[in-house]
Parts: structure tokens; sequence; C-alpha cells
């Protein structure tokens, strides 16, 4: 008995998350996360993005292989009222090694989690921040559990 | 900490009921975080991990419906967070570009093994042990800062039971009885399981 919690301590030491700050940041951003997927209700496959409109309903657009958010065509999701966007903000893209956020040089900053990002790779839930915008990425991955519903 | 039951499971797949996933969340993350780190991730990914876990969750359980055949919803659970944790190993890989078919220092899986294990139906044996130990770990650590457990009392226990040291040494070191060495050893023990009790339980039940 003594041995096998030795070990489990030691093990307990090693794997012990070094402070609850970051689960719990992460727990006030999945609030968020789960009040825009139960607004959204059945979600197609695929990466995507959802976020509120004006009218406070949630929108969903799939995202394809590459999708340019901004404030004025060529992007393909245009808020045009949103100031505080650039013309051209930000762009992901998606391929199969992972889905890439990249900032187009925008003036005031694409951040992902609340942190400031020129490029990174997506996780399933993150939020994106352009403008006045706030963006849940999702996408169901190969990995994902397909449950069995009737 | 509250322990799941049917209730819970059943309020997750409602996906109105926020704090029935936050109650999930705040019994489960440090065993997920502890889970994704045995993988080889570090606590940053870990996190990301856990993220994807919650997020799949929220999707998946308002679909969720019990089938004994499948059995139970810990291996459900367990199923998403391995898958997570090995697609985030595939990332993190693919990032430092390691060779396909290099064998990796944990448990020898290289990518491209990895890769089948992502889409595996159920978790193997290693596997569930690995998620046993997270679950004492964390038990371990929550009986460890539990306030009703005194700081001198944990330090006995620690004495004997850890250092190894005898009875009537770690009675004279904390001047006590010998018998209370023994007591307190049983008392943390005992505590030490029913808390893996409670966790193992948690996801033990079926949605």
């Amino acid at each position: 008995m003594s041995n096998e919690i030795e070990d489990c301590l030691r093990r307990e030491e090693a794997t012990r998350p070094s402070s609850t700050d970051r689960a719990r940041e992460l727990l006030s951003r999945l609030r968020y996360v789960a009040a825009v997927i139960a607004d959204a209700g059945l979600l197609a496959d695929g990466p995507q993005l959802l976020y509120r409109t004006a009218a406070n309903k949630t929108a969903c657009v799939k995202i394809g292989q590459e999708l340019v958010v901004g404030r004025q065509k060529p992007a393909d999701l245009v808020f045009a009222d949103d100031r505080r966007l650039s013309r051209k903000h930000f762009r992901i893209c998606c391929g199969p090694d992972g889905d890439r956020i990249e900032d187009l040089r925008s003036h005031n900053g694409t951040r992902v989690n609340e942190a400031r990002i020129e490029s990174r790779l997506l996780c399933d839930g993150d939020l994106i921040e352009a403008g006045r915008q706030v963006f849940v990425f999702l996408r169901r991955g190969p990995e994902d559990v397909r449950v069995n519903a009737k | 900490m509250q322990v799941t039951s049917v209730g819970l499971l059943e309020r997750m797949k409602d996906p109105e009921a926020h704090g029935a996933w936050e109650e999930f969340y705040q019994a489960y993350w440090a065993v997920i975080v502890r889970y994704a780190q045995k993988q080889g991730l570090d606590e940053t990914t870990a996190h990301d991990v856990l993220q994807e876990t919650m997020v799949a969750l929220m999707r998946a359980l308002p679909q969720f419906r019990y089938d004994p055949q499948r059995g139970k919803f810990r291996n459900f659970l367990l199923t998403i967070v391995h898958r997570k944790a090995m697609a985030a190993k595939r990332r993190v890989g693919a990032r430092l570009q390691v060779p396909l078919d290099a064998p990796t220092h944990e448990g020898g899986l290289s990518p491209a093994e990895r890769l089948a294990d992502e889409q595996s139906p159920l978790p193997s044996k290693i596997i569930e042990n690995q998620w046993l130990e997270s679950i004492q770990e964390e038990a371990l650590r929550r009986v460890r800062e539990d306030p009703a457990i005194q700081g001198r009392t944990w330090e006995v226990f620690r004495a004997y039971v850890i250092n190894q040291a005898s009875p009537a040494e770690v009675a004279r070191q904390f001047g006590i009885a010998e018998n209370a060495v023994y007591q307190i050893k049983n008392r943390m023990v005992r505590r030490l399981r029913e808390e893996v009790k409670r966790l193992t339980k948690e996801a033990e039940v079926a949605a």
C-alpha cells in the first residue's frame, strides 16, 4: 500500500496543473461557447464560425478551405457596420495539418482566447475576437465520437 | 464535491442546462488535464484537450442515448478525451515535423500508430489504467488540500506511509501515541479510497 501511495504521490506532483487560473478562464469562455452552441441547434460537420448577429441571433458560416472576415468585399464574411474591423481582417485556412487563423495586418488586431495573435492553429471551441465581433470556432474532426443517436 | 448521478448526466444532455456541465467541469477538469499530460502533452496543450473535450460533450450529449451494449458513459467520455489528446499530439508532431514512422518515448507508438489509435473504437487497458491513475492522483491532491484535514495529520501520514518511518519513530517525532499513527494511516487511506470511488463513480453512471 505504501509503495502504491508513494508512487501515486510522485505521479501526482508530475501531472498537477500549475495553477487553477487557466481552468477558471477556460470555464468562463466555455459558458459563452455553450450558450452559442445551444442557440445554434444541430450543427453540421466540418469547420465553421458561429457568431451573434446585430439582432442577437446566432449565425453559422461554414469555412470550407478558406474564409476571410472583414469590413468590405472581397472578404467572404462582411460586417460593413463594424468600423473597428479592417477591410480584410483575418483569414482561416483549413487543411489536413490543422486549421490556422492568420491576422491580415489588421489595424486593431485579432485575438484568440484573449491573446493577440499573428498566426496560430485553432482548437475546437476557440473564441476569436476581431473588431466588435466575437466568433466561436468549431470543428468536428475525424477523432470526434459519433453518438449512438436513435 | 458533488457526486454525479444519472440526473446530472441527463441534465448535461439539455443544451440549456449550463449548470450541469459546469458541475461536470468542476469535478473533472484536473483529471482530464492530468490524463492529457500523461500522453506527453505540455500543460498548455493539455488545456486545449480539456477545452475540446468539453465542446465535444456539449455537442454530443444532447443526442446521446445509453446503449448497454456500447458500455458505460465512462467509456464514451474516455474515448473522447483520448482521441482529443491523440489529435493534439498529432498537431504538435506536425509542427515539429516528426517523421511519421519515428517511435516516440511514450509507449513506443509512432505517429502513424497514434493516428490509427485516434480512431480506435474504445480505450485499451493501458489507456484505462492511465485514466484511473489520473483519478487517483487528483484524489490524492484533493485529500491533501482538504481544509478538514490538518497539515499535521498529512505530515504523520507522509512520515509513516510515504517515508516509511517506523510507527514508534513517527509517534516520537510528532509527540503522539503509536496507536494514533495507525489510526491516522487508516483514516487517510479510507479517505483516499472514498475520493477515488467518488471520482470513478461520476463517470460510471449510464446516461
